[in-house]
């Protein structure tokens, strides 16, 4: 009776204890900008020398995060480029207006930067009033994945992240996730969003 | 014996708890503030984040015109340069592990972010240097587009891991520990000596 009654307990505690496994997740997502982009619009307008390829590389990287983080976002939420050029090429310009450029800023710098500009108008409330996303030409870029080229796409989706407001993470175990902090040549990784950036979309916006 | 199972269910409960409670202990949900759609009047903020070139410090050690254990003594203006904004740190040096320096003399040292005209520029993955605040720092000469150096007046490194931040941490031999913001590498004085030799010859 009694080993029976161990036997029983041990079950009951093993089939509790994989059901809280499977419920509990440890997500890796860090939240970049401050109440993030509820309820806009956010148009680019991309650098006119940028390649047709190219232009269809950052649609790609807009459209990843636009459907798959879909429930997680309010549904006016939707970031893209619609096909609008801007001649801009020095990275960063404060004028109200949000910008892909690019231009050579040295071979040891950045791949790709983001830079969000707020209104700061009370102690914690921001208005969102510009996003521009730089891509350091110094670098060598490629539309494909191809040997010793950065993959346009993989590091754009990355930016992407940074416009819905998550941050870099940079724990070693989380060096497969989209957000991650560093970028190798090659690599194509970052192109697919995954639970984890699913998962910070959803804290920051409260979407299902 | 029932009162033995309603006491396991019990604490199978709590322990559900308990581990539930833990789900998003590795995220970083920073305080978040309530948005508002329109405003016209307040304080410019601007944050950068970077996607840097996968690299090691071994990488960094290499290419680098100093390394240095420093510590800081004060901060300069802002000024923005070429795309970023910078603001100078000055540094007293302590312990040259390479380069042409000695021992109290001073650097000043870039660091992306600062403030010009009330409008703030602050860039996310980046220690927070303060006064007497020591560190080690793997430094370069500032380039331009082309690679080629702008200045050889001040330095500057690659923001998560040129300046490794003094720790409480300490080794079995009892010596500080400077950590990398990242990867959050760390290293004592002498391993970082042996470190910069083994790289630099």
């Amino acid at each position: 009776m009694k080993r029976s009654m161990i036997r029983s307990l041990v079950a009951v505690v093993c089939a509790v204890l994989s059901c809280v496994s499977l419920t509990v997740s440890t997500y890796a997502y860090a939240i970049w900008m401050n109440g993030g982009n509820k309820g806009t619009y956010i148009h680019f307008y991309a650098w006119s020398g940028f390649s047709k390829d190219t232009l269809t590389q950052f649609d790609k990287a807009f459209d990843e995060w636009n459907y798959k983080a879909y429930s997680a976002k309010p549904k006016s939420l939707w970031i893209d480029r619609s096909g609008n050029l801007t001649d801009q090429t020095v990275a960063f310009v404060n004028n109200d207006k949000n910008e892909i450029t690019k231009g050579n800023r040295g071979a040891s710098r950045y791949l790709m930067a983001t830079k969000a500009t707020s209104i700061l108008y009370e102690s914690d409330k921001y208005k969102l009033v510009e996003v521009d996303i730089d891509v350091n030409g110094s670098i060598p870029w490629a539309n494909s994945v191809l040997k010793n080229y950065y993959f346009v796409q993989n590091a754009f989706t990355h930016e992407v992240g940074h416009v819905y407001g998550l941050d870099d993470v940079d724990a070693d175990k989380y060096s497969e996730s989209t957000m991650y902090y560093t970028a190798s040549k090659n690599e194509d990784k970052k192109c697919t969003i995954e639970a984890d950036d699913i998962a910070g979309i959803k804290a920051i916006y409260g979407g299902n | 014996m029932k009162k033995f199972l309603v006491l396991i269910l019990a604490l199978l409960m709590a322990l559900t708890a308990v581990l539930s409670s833990c789900a998003n202990q590795n995220t970083d949900t920073r305080e978040e503030s309530n948005f508002e759609s329109t405003v016209d009047t307040g304080r410019y903020v601007s944050q950068y984040s970077m996607l840097y070139p996968d690299c090691t410090i071994d990488e960094l050690i290499e290419r680098s015109v100093l390394v240095v254990r420093a510590k800081h003594k004060a901060v300069l203006d802002s000024e923005k340069r070429d795309t970023l904004v910078y603001t100078d740190h000055v540094f007293e040096v302590e312990e040259v592990f390479f380069g042409d320096k000695s021992v109290g003399d001073e650097i000043t040292v870039q660091f992306i972010g600062g403030v010009i005209d009330d409008h703030e520029y602050i860039y996310e993955d980046q220690i927070d240097i303060s006064e007497s605040n020591e560190v080690i720092m793997i430094l370069d000469y500032p380039t331009d587009g082309n690679d080629e150096i702008v200045t050889t007046d001040r330095y500057t490194f690659h923001p998560p891991m040129g300046v490794l931040d003094l720790t409480d941490e300490k080794s079995d031999e009892g010596d500080v520990y400077y950590e990398a913001y990242a990867p959050s590498v760390k290293y004592t004085a002498d391993e970082m000596r042996d470190l910069v030799d083994s790289v630099k010859g």
